[in-house]
């Protein structure tokens, strides 16, 4: 076959698929009877009511002399990993402030970080394609310098993003701008599956988020420029189980919902959706315009406790806490007092749900904890 | 400073950093990407001599005049000999495959002398005496072909000239950073040549940041990391206005082969337009002139669709040679791009990346750029026409020492 017949045909084919494709997403509206806060709505449900009061402020903080990237806490106990672009990795005792660990990174252009279920080491990755390891519990050496334990490299990307797989010291799911996603096992440093790539089918751009089930462990979504987000068994490699298809933007965040069912997604085009993963659905927008101007980009994402409420980080500074069921804003952090003065580049929720930490390109982190009588949902 | 393309941050490298040459693991990596690219760039050779009789239709690759003998059994001078010919039929079947990798380069020590072979080869060098029109083979194929046994074996330790050639054989789009150190001395400050007893000049630090442009894409988000540069250098081979890349289908050209010039242009546009970069000066570089001034005699310039309206006064006499007609003509190309986009100056400059003079006042003249911006923050009057710095001139500069 020559050169221009397989171009032909290449042609074709995807003009097929591209047909095919339009013709789920009708099939798809046409099902889509109502949405989530449709059907609340309809049986009488009404927001949560969040005061200013009720989500505050209890602690900043404050050490890194540049723009904050990524955060996450440990499981258990109350510790914080925050990597920023000064090219630190800082681990923080959340309940006292104080700096346990403050590691000086091989590359500065560091883009996300990671605590291992047991708490004993944090992972990192960004510009340099690798995905470093360090055991907290090392010596340092020298020169003052934490060492690598581990270093995780193959990929021909940026690393944006990791997670440990829950209850797994060993391994952990990297996502990166060579369009792949990685799983590793960290005590040999190679690489266990490859999901998509050049000959698997995968994303095609730049895969920019990760989130493993805690209830299905072997169940991970990733998000990516190429505006969809896919959903993997981390046993199949060759193919992902399903593509959500419905954002207009990069994706630059993906959620689990807490009952491994659902997850929801942030994006460039400055919405928020739930999607489940059975059906493939779209269960809903989170969406409020603000008036003229750039829409913001949903930067970072996670759920309460229940699923109830969705604390967004945004790009011009907003944190919206949305209540799922009914699609509404009850409070926007980014309004009130202490609250960041720039754009929230990460957040995440304790493991018990009681505390929310966000990250900004102010260069702090900040504690928010439910007040008063505020129970925690 | 970020930075876009390879021999000028080795040349920086092996200037301004002191452990340029001890740092061992530096070493093992371009060895194994020499090896590596050794046996990838003798592929666009190989796959042209796999027809049969080595000279049939080969419109893939744009042969200019291609004879159309059609009996099969032809000997030409294009033909390999069977035993390398079946070397070189394995060595396309497992890059077809995509797995290079996993013989290379574990075998490159069995495999060197016959690479060498195959290039040594009549045939292939008879070949190669058209690779102007091989938009495929890398300008630095037959400065390691020649030693493949010598790159292979485990002795081999890179020159620093090997590390200056073998640009463009890495593969993914990690990063490199360096940091050095520059003085502030500059012509418009008073001591400048002047006072030997004056205190040594401080000395400002910067850190250069290399980035492989072919990890440029559409979704480039990690760019938004860069929005504090000082500066943003962008690195363009003059010589490539000929040379084709296989642009990624959903890119604006529509077809699959592009000008690589094209490509730095769109790119280029990309970067200038990116909202992180809206108050941050831009320095272009336009380098390999000595390749450029070479290519001149024997490809037009029109060869790059955005260049087609060049018109050089004829005949050139030394001090307007086509070379130099050419490259400005570019410059204007660009700095009018630039202007049309922003309103503002584009900072150019001209290099031979290989020759470390041009490439120490390249980072002169950016060094000044940087000043100049810091300036203009704080108010400073620096009226256009007074600019030291302006591009029209360059034969005035003040770092190129006066004959």
């Amino acid at each position: 076959m020559s050169v221009t017949e397989l171009k032909e045909r290449h042609m074709a084919a995807t003009q097929t698929v591209n047909d095919l494709r339009e013709k789920l997403k009708q099939k798809r509206l046409e099902l889509l009877d109502t949405d989530v806060s449709g059907y609340a709505r309809s049986q009488g449900k009404t927001p949560v009511t969040f005061g200013p009061t009720d989500l505050v402020c209890c602690r900043i903080l404050q050490g890194h002399t540049g723009k904050v990237y990524s955060l996450d806490w440990t499981p258990e106990k109350n510790r914080i990993v925050s990597a920023s672009q000064d090219g630190r990795l800082i681990v923080w005792n959340a309940l006292t402030s104080q700096k346990t660990h403050a590691i000086k990174l091989p590359c500065a252009w560091v883009m996300t970080c990671a605590f291992s279920p047991g708490g004993q080491s944090v992972a990192c990755g960004g510009l340099d394609s690798v995905c470093s390891i360090f055991n907290l519990n090392s010596p340092i050496d020298k020169d003052g310098n934490h060492p690598v334990s581990r270093m995780l490299s193959g990929h021909k990307g940026y690393v944006s993003s990791c997670q440990y797989v829950p209850d797994e010291d060993t391994h952990l799911i990297t996502s990166s701008g060579d369009q792949t996603c990685v799983l590793w096992d960290i005590t040999t440093g190679l690489r266990t599956s490859v999901f998509g790539g050049e000959f698997q089918s995968g994303h095609t751009a730049d895969v920019l988020s990760v989130s493993i089930s805690s209830s299905n462990p072997r169940l991970f979504v990733s998000g990516s420029c190429d505006t969809t987000a896919r959903l993997w068994d981390t046993r199949v490699a060759s193919r992902a189980q399903r593509t959500f298809h419905g954002h207009e933007g990069d994706v630059n965040t993906v959620k689990f919902f807490p009952d491994g069912n659902r997850f929801g997604t942030g994006s460039d085009d400055g919405t928020c959706r739930l999607f489940d993963i059975r059906t493939g659905h779209q269960l809903q927008v989170y969406y409020q315009p603000h008036g003229d101007g750039d829409i913001p980009h949903v930067t970072s994402m996670a759920f309460s406790i229940s699923g109830r409420l969705l604390f967004v980080g945004y790009s011009n500074g907003d944190c919206y806490v949305w209540d799922t069921l009914l699609a509404k804003v009850v409070l926007n952090l980014g309004a009130v007092q202490n609250s960041h003065e720039g754009r929230i580049s990460c957040l995440g929720l304790s493991a018990d749900g009681s505390a929310l930490c966000t990250g900004s390109w102010d260069t702090n982190l900040k504690i928010w904890a439910f007040g008063g009588h505020r129970s925690v949902i | 400073m970020l930075k876009l393309h390879l021999p000028i941050v080795e040349s920086a490298q092996q200037m301004y950093s002191r452990n340029f040459v001890k740092n061992e693991i530096r070493w093992i990596d371009v060895s194994c990407v020499l090896r590596v690219g050794c046996f990838v760039s003798s592929c666009p050779l190989l796959a042209v001599v796999k027809r049969p009789s080595g000279c049939t239709s080969l419109t893939d690759f744009n042969f200019i005049g291609s004879e159309t003998e059609s009996a099969e059994n032809i000997q030409c001078v294009y033909s390999l000999n069977p035993r390398l010919k079946n070397f070189s039929d394995w060595l396309l079947d497992i890059i077809a495959t995509g797995d290079l990798d996993a013989f290379f380069p574990a075998a490159t020590r069995e495999y060197a002398p016959l690479v060498e072979e195959v290039w040594k080869d009549p045939a292939i060098q008879e070949t190669y005496k058209r690779k102007n029109e091989l938009h495929f083979l890398p300008d630095v194929a037959d400065y390691f072909l020649g030693k493949a046994v010598e790159v292979s074996s485990n002795e081999y330790e890179p020159s620093e000239q090997d590390i200056l050639y073998a640009e463009g054989v890495t593969q993914g789009n990690a990063l490199a950073f360096m940091e050095f150190q520059l003085d502030d001395r500059s012509p418009m400050s008073e001591t400048y040549g002047d006072n030997l007893d004056a205190p040594p000049p401080p000395l400002t630090r910067y850190q250069l940041i290399r980035l492989n442009a072919k990890g440029m894409n559409e979704g480039c988000k990690w760019v938004e990391m860069f929005e504090d540069v000082r500066v943003v250098v962008f690195c363009v081979a003059l010589s490539d206005y000929d040379q084709m890349w296989v642009a990624p289908e959903d890119s604006g050209s529509g077809t699959l082969l592009q000008n690589k010039m094209m490509h730095y242009r769109e790119l280029f546009e990309t970067m200038v337009r990116h909202p992180c970069f809206k108050e941050t000066p831009f320095v272009l570089i336009l380098n390999k002139y000595d390749l450029f001034e070479e290519k001149l005699n024997c490809v037009a310039l029109g060869a790059c669709e955005w260049f087609t309206d060049f018109s050089p006064l004829r005949p050139h006499n030394n001090s307007q040679s086509l070379a130099h007609q050419a490259y400005y003509y570019v410059a204007m190309k660009f700095k009018d791009l630039y202007a049309s986009l922003t309103g503002r100056k584009l900072f150019v400059w001209q290099a031979r990346a290989r020759d470390r003079i041009t490439v120490d006042e390249a980072f002169k003249y950016i060094r000044e750029v940087v000043k100049w911006d810091e300036e203009k923050e704080e108010a400073y009057y620096v009226g256009a026409e007074d600019s030291f710095y302006s591009t029209t001139d360059i034969s005035s500069s003040p770092f190129i020492r006066q004959e």
